[in-house]
């Protein structure tokens, strides 16, 4: 039988940010996403919409806080994102580098401060994300990584970045980084397949 | 005035690249709707018309009407020039045959006789869908009688949805609906044809727009969502936004059915697919 909704004009509830800020760590993982939700445009809840993050077990509620961090996007933002790279599992991580990738612009001074990290770690995350930012400041801070990094298997991942988005601006950087690791197989063998390559195209 | 008088008196409003790419912006911080290069002349056109109907001496005089319009009268007048609206009964009918050959007959498992099962249309155009959904129902769910089906209708365009209430439809809009279904749901009206007053009064429509978070919020427990073709015309952050509305909409275990060119797998993990003969739809989990 059908029957005419009459609900609908009932207005929303009005909203209290600080039952909103309590409410992120409610036992109820319903009530914490309608939390995440509900801080949106609040840019005082930043700190704690990342802190719920890091430790947030239910992914639909760690969807809801991402999205609201990617709709308030700055560098601050991307600053506290990527700070979460250490506190979770693999699925964190993951999630924390397509929310990135979701606000190129804002990410990438944050990728430009972790490819200098003295922690290797660091610096293959800010390669995995540069390496899915279309931008030129990104591809040139992937080149750099070519001539500066000391780590072959970091260096390996920028190229992959690199040619994953068909973005080589100089066959000189891809040639100087073989040159330094003229030992690592893979290295040689890369470097000639996309050197050639470019000969075929160019 | 001849087209070419006209197209002269349009181009005094025409906005400079920096005037059109700031409309552009706000326009998207409003509605969440961006619009691409190829949608230019469309949309610049769209953007004259209205700057000439308010009499403007410029396009920025125009943009600044549009920006401090306190009551929204004119943001609106050109959401309603900028989105698209062409429907037609029983258009991409499988997801209906989906709906109560499995959809419904899933929901209403478990559930008590007489609970409420609501089926949300979203964008609803000028009625076409919900019509259509209820049409589906009245037809062909057999345990239709069994529960209180709510069937609601939104958009974001006040134009079409005065329509929809209207019920009032051109033969092109019916050219998919067969007789005995004409003279069951219709009569003529004039040229035209009129839903007949049992479906118009059992449908509601409100006005939503679906990244406003406050408009959303009125909705919810929502069981079976069809919002096909509308998240093609948001920006990645929008899509997401409405996506993470819709899923807040929705009752554990809901069904969101989109348009056919539409994959919910590009834009967001919340959902599980769920394949009915072949037609996919996309399923709110069950909290464990």
């Amino acid at each position: 039988m059908l029957v005419k909704r009459s609900a609908s004009a009932e207005p929303a509830a009005a909203f209290d940010p600080k039952a909103g800020l309590r409410d992120l760590d409610a036992p109820d993982p319903a009530l914490r996403r309608h939390a995440a939700q509900a801080l949106r445009q609040c840019p005082d809840a930043l700190d704690e919409l990342c802190r719920r993050l890091a430790v947030e077990p239910e992914g639909d509620v760690r969807a809801a806080l991402l999205s609201n961090l990617i709709g308030q996007k700055s560098p601050g933002v991307a600053d506290r994102l990527a700070s979460l790279f250490d506190k979770g599992d693999a699925a964190l991580r993951n999630e924390v580098m397509e929310a990135l990738w979701a606000m190129p612009e804002q990410s990438i001074g944050t990728m430009q401060a972790m490819v200098a990290s003295p922690d290797g770690r660091q610096r293959l995350l800010a390669v995995n994300v540069l390496s899915e930012i279309p931008d030129p400041r990104a591809v040139e801070l992937l080149e750099q990584v070519l001539v500066r990094e000391d780590d072959v298997n970091i260096c390996l991942a920028a190229v992959d970045g690199l040619a994953h988005g068909g973005d080589f601006r100089s066959a000189g950087r891809l040639a100087a980084f073989a040159a330094r690791f003229p030992d690592v197989d893979q290295a040689q063998f890369v470097v000639q397949s996309l050197l050639r390559s470019f000969g075929a195209t160019r | 005035m001849t087209g070419a008088e006209r197209a002269a008196a349009l181009a005094l409003y025409d906005p400079t690249a920096d005037e059109y790419n700031r409309f552009c912006e706000f326009f998207y911080q409003k509605t969440g709707i961006s619009f691409n290069e190829k949608k230019g002349y469309f949309v610049k056109r769209r953007l004259q018309e209205r700057s000439a109907a308010r009499s403007a001496a410029s396009f920025r005089d125009y943009f600044s009407m549009l920006r401090f319009d306190l009551n929204g009268v004119e943001l609106q007048q050109l959401v309603n020039l900028l989105t698209v609206n062409e429907t037609y009964f029983l258009r991409e009918d499988y997801q209906f045959d989906a709906l109560v050959a499995s959809i419904l007959p899933e929901i209403a498992e478990g559930r008590a006789r007489g609970s409420v099962i609501r089926i949300w249309s979203m964008p609803c155009s000028t009625g076409e869908e919900p019509y259509s959904i209820a049409i589906h129902i009245l037809e062909k769910w057999r345990q239709s009688d069994e529960f209180a089906i709510e069937i609601c209708g939104s958009d974001i365009d006040s134009v079409v949805l005065a329509k929809a209430r209207e019920g009032r439809y051109a033969e092109r809009s019916l050219q998919r609906v067969a007789p005995p279904l004409r003279r069951k749901y219709f009569r003529t009206a004039g040229v035209d044809f009129q839903i007949c007053d049992e479906l118009r009064d059992s449908i509601d429509f409100s006005m939503i727009n679906i990244v406003d978070r406050i408009a959303m919020a009125r909705m919810r427990a929502v069981d079976v969502v069809f919002c096909r073709n509308l998240l093609i015309y948001f920006d990645d952050v929008s899509r997401r936004e409405a996506v993470e509305l819709l899923y807040e909409a929705m009752s554990p275990g809901g069904f969101v059915c989109l348009g056919h060119s539409e994959s919910m797998s590009r834009i967001s993990s919340l959902f599980r697919p769920r394949k009915f003969g072949g037609t996919l739809v996309y399923q709110k989990p069950h909290r464990p």
